[in-house]
């Protein structure tokens, strides 16, 4: 019983963790993307996926709150585009591009303290 | 005495077509149809977010009835109006948002294969329609020495006129009134599926033109310029060319 209920505290705290971690990573990949181009959601979906094997995909709830906090920050801008019906595409604005650069530095931060870390153990 | 039951059975009505009309649409929330429910284009196009939202509006239009039917003993007949217009507002922005939110969510899922970008420049009819607003101000600061300072703003069928108002706020509300076309017109350009106009963004041009021409028309009766009759003759010209130009929308259609 007492098993039970830590592995449920473990479960919601990686969950936590997981989302926490993620969040901010989906923001910066999306962003990357869109650089090279206006993208559908499914679109971005796709690519996360072939990047990473199928592990690191958000949920297409995920994704469209990802998008819209994107576009309320004033990163992304969306329009529509015509297929059998209606298509929402992604496009990056001029302040998404100029926060994109610092990301980047901030991303290069990040990864040059793991390598250390790593380096260390 | 009269009165007071005549309130009060206008309100228990209103009360009970609510829970009748919510009853009704959330028998049909899962079988999408033209004639009842939330009708809007991602509610056409989506099954799910015709059950989300059609779920939603029949329960809140549900709870509103009931709720308005407690309040009925107790509010006066303006306050009760005031609750019941910000409920039906109220219905209307939450079902499209949740209409909309399950449309995007479904969008997602759905592979991508072949689309075109559909640009509609909405912009210079956007600032056609603008200039005319921008033409009638000019109009207004030239005659308005010559206006009344009450002047009649509605004409009955019979060419008429039966209302009257402060020259001030007249023009005010209709200063207001044409902002309704360029409000649509940016909308529609946003939310092709919300305000589907953006196909007939002339035709809503010509509607603006012609609406700030009447308004002219209009001050001008008010000094005297012109009679009654040519508003009137305006007016029946226009829902005419409507009733053709419809038609033959109706019969090009694709």
């Amino acid at each position: 019983m007492y098993g039970e209920l830590n592995m449920d505290r473990k479960d919601r705290a990686i969950r936590k963790f997981r989302k926490e971690l993620r969040s901010g990573v989906y923001s910066y990949l999306i962003l990357k993307f869109l650089k090279t181009g206006e993208l559908h959601g499914y679109a971005i979906r796709k690519l996360l996926e072939e990047l990473s094997c199928g592990k690191f995909v958000p949920s297409a709830g995920a994704l469209y709150d990802i998008l819209k906090s994107l576009q309320k920050q004033g990163l992304v801008e969306s329009f529509w585009v015509m297929e059998t019906r209606p298509r929402k595409c992604y496009r990056l604005t001029n302040l998404g591009e100029e926060v994109l650069v610092e990301a980047e530095k901030e991303v290069r931060l990040i990864g040059e303290i793991l390598n250390k870390l790593e380096v260390k153990e | 005495m009269i009165e007071t039951i005549n309130v009060f059975s206008v309100e228990l009505s209103v009360s009970l077509i609510l829970i009748f009309t919510g009853a009704i649409v959330y028998a049909f929330k899962n079988k999408p149809n033209p004639y009842v429910g939330v009708r809007i284009g991602y509610t056409y196009l989506s099954e799910e977010a015709w059950k989300k939202a059609n779920t939603f509006a029949g329960i809140f239009l549900m709870l509103s009835g009931f709720a308005l039917l407690l309040l009925s003993a107790i509010l006066p007949l303006i306050v009760y109006l005031a609750v019941f217009l910000s409920l039906l507002l109220s219905l209307v922005v939450l079902s499209y948002t949740i209409a909309k939110k399950v449309y995007e969510i479904e969008d997602i899922k759905v592979p991508v294969t072949n689309y075109r970008v559909e640009s509609v420049n909405y912009k210079p009819y956007l600032i056609l329609q603008l200039i005319s607003i921008f033409i009638y101000i000019i109009f207004v600061t030239v005659v308005w020495d010559k206006l009344p300072s009450t002047i009649a703003v509605h004409f009955s069928i019979g060419g008429k006129p039966d209302i009257y108002t402060n020259r001030f706020y007249g023009i005010l509300a209709t200063l207001v009134i044409m902002l309704v076309v360029p409000a649509l017109t940016f909308f529609s350009s946003k939310e092709p599926l919300f305000v589907n106009c953006h196909r007939n963004l002339g035709f809503l041009t010509l509607i603006q033109w012609f609406v700030v021409f009447t308004m002219a028309l209009v001050l001008l009766y008010n000094i005297h310029f012109v009679s009654v009759e040519t508003i009137v003759a305006v007016c029946i010209g226009f829902v005419a060319f409507t009733v053709v130009w419809t038609f033959w929308l109706w019969k090009n259609r694709s």
